[in-house]
């Protein structure tokens, strides 16, 4: 009986140990991948600082405005952008994002365009409209591949097939954290607080107007920000993975200790009870 | 001479931040050159150049889209594609004029028209900028 529990756990010891050659593999194919990722992260930040930064003042001297952008409208059906990532083994990241989604959309009439091949299939089996996938574009993602989708949102907005865009994303707040939000694009709403600051009240001169120069703006901002979301994204499940897979790996090893541990004590075991076995044959023998 | 702090980005990288004398850029409705103490100013960009002065020598760059901003603090130029005249590849962007020019040859919905048409004047705006060096 001993014997064939040695066998069993050397199989198990064998079986942790090729897993845990994967998924240490995987944590360190994310953790490369993370610092490229974090490093398109902080290229694009100035960016979309002075972006924001322009916007909000742009919308504080055109607020009486009735630009389309920003004329709030009864709301009959919200469209809702889902990020999410390509391949799954992200820990938490993608059931995340898509609990986030869920509860954003709870009771609204909603229609929905994937980035991600995983929110694809997620969104594939649920009820609801899938306007158009996006699956994997995160990993190569340059800021003109948003037009295509920014259009297709914005077609459906002013056409009025859809009176709000909502965008979900997960920000990447540090190798330890990353948070899924969710923002409204369309229409732009910007907190009173940051367009009530001094500078807002400086008269400034828009070339030719300030409606023109907003029309212009506003499909930038949007490209901007849907581009700095994916970014963010593939930043976050990227680290998300690699800390998934640290944990899998230290598991895998405590597991291989432990089972070496009663390995060993199978063995122990089994030589303590034939050595039992010798001296009472022994003492038979010799009586 | 007095100069003011520029800072020119783009989506993946800052490609000026430091103080000019001088700026010429192109504007949707034309050139427009910003000297120090400028008032509060904002403009989308156009597809053509970017001129800066500065520490006594003028570089220029080719710019297609984005907006200009100019406040108390310093000018903005925030750029969807920029690039140093030396930077560019000629031969690429004569490639992408030819390929722009054979597409608007065909039939095209008006959208593709559109998108085939800007390639073609960011294309040609790219050539005229690498040739003035």
């Amino acid at each position: 009986m001993a014997a064939g529990n040695m066998k069993q756990i050397r199989r198990r010891i064998k079986s942790v140990q090729s897993t845990m050659q994967i998924t240490k593999a995987m944590e360190l194919v994310a953790s490369s991948k993370v610092r490229r990722a974090k490093e398109r992260v902080e290229r694009s930040r100035p960016y979309f600082d002075t972006l924001y930064d322009t916007i909000t003042r742009i919308a504080a001297a055109n607020r009486d405005g009735s630009s389309v952008y920003t004329k709030p409208r009864e709301v009959k059906k919200s469209l809702y952008l889902v990020i999410a990532g390509d391949r799954g083994l992200a820990g938490g990241y993608n059931a995340n994002i898509f609990k986030l989604a869920t509860a954003q959309m709870a009771g609204k009439d909603t229609a929905v365009i994937t980035i991600g091949k995983k929110a694809q299939e997620h969104y594939a089996k649920h009820a609801g409209s899938v306007l158009a996938d996006y699956p994997g574009i995160a990993e190569t993602m340059r800021i003109s591949d948003t037009h295509s989708i920014v259009r297709q949102f914005l077609d459906l907005f002013k056409r009025g097939e859809v009176d709000e865009v909502f965008l979900c994303y997960t920000k990447y707040v540090s190798p330890l954290t990353q948070e899924p939000r969710c923002i409204q694009l369309l229409p732009l709403s910007f907190g009173k607080e940051e367009t009530d600051t001094k500078q807002s009240r400086v008269l400034t001169e828009y070339d030719p107007s300030p409606e023109a120069v907003f029309n212009e703006i506003i499909p930038e901002y949007l490209n901007g920000v849907l581009y700095g979301a994916v970014v963010e994204s593939y930043a976050s499940e990227q680290s998300a993975r690699r800390m998934a897979m640290e944990a899998a790996s230290d598991n895998a090893g405590e597991m291989i200790e432990n089972l070496n541990l009663s390995y060993n004590r199978a063995r122990q075991a089994s030589i303590t009870q034939e050595i039992t076995e010798i001296v009472a044959g022994a003492g038979q023998v010799g009586s | 001479m007095s100069t003011f702090h520029l800072k020119v980005v783009t989506s993946d990288r800052c490609f000026f931040d430091g103080e000019a004398e001088r700026i010429i850029v192109r504007t949707t409705e034309g050139d427009v050159g910003i000297l120090p103490k400028h008032i509060p100013y904002v403009a989308a960009l156009g597809i053509g150049g970017l001129t800066i002065f500065h520490e006594g020598t003028s570089r220029v760059a080719a710019v297609s889209g984005g907006f200009v901003q100019v406040s108390a603090e310093g000018t903005t130029v925030l750029a969807r594609t920029c690039e140093w005249a030396d930077e560019i590849d000629i031969n690429r962007a004569r490639e992408a004029a030819e390929r722009a020019k054979a597409l608007l040859h065909q039939q095209l919905s008006e959208h593709e028209h559109d998108v085939a048409d800007v390639k073609l004047k960011k294309a040609v705006n790219r050539i005229r900028i690498a040739g003035d060096k």
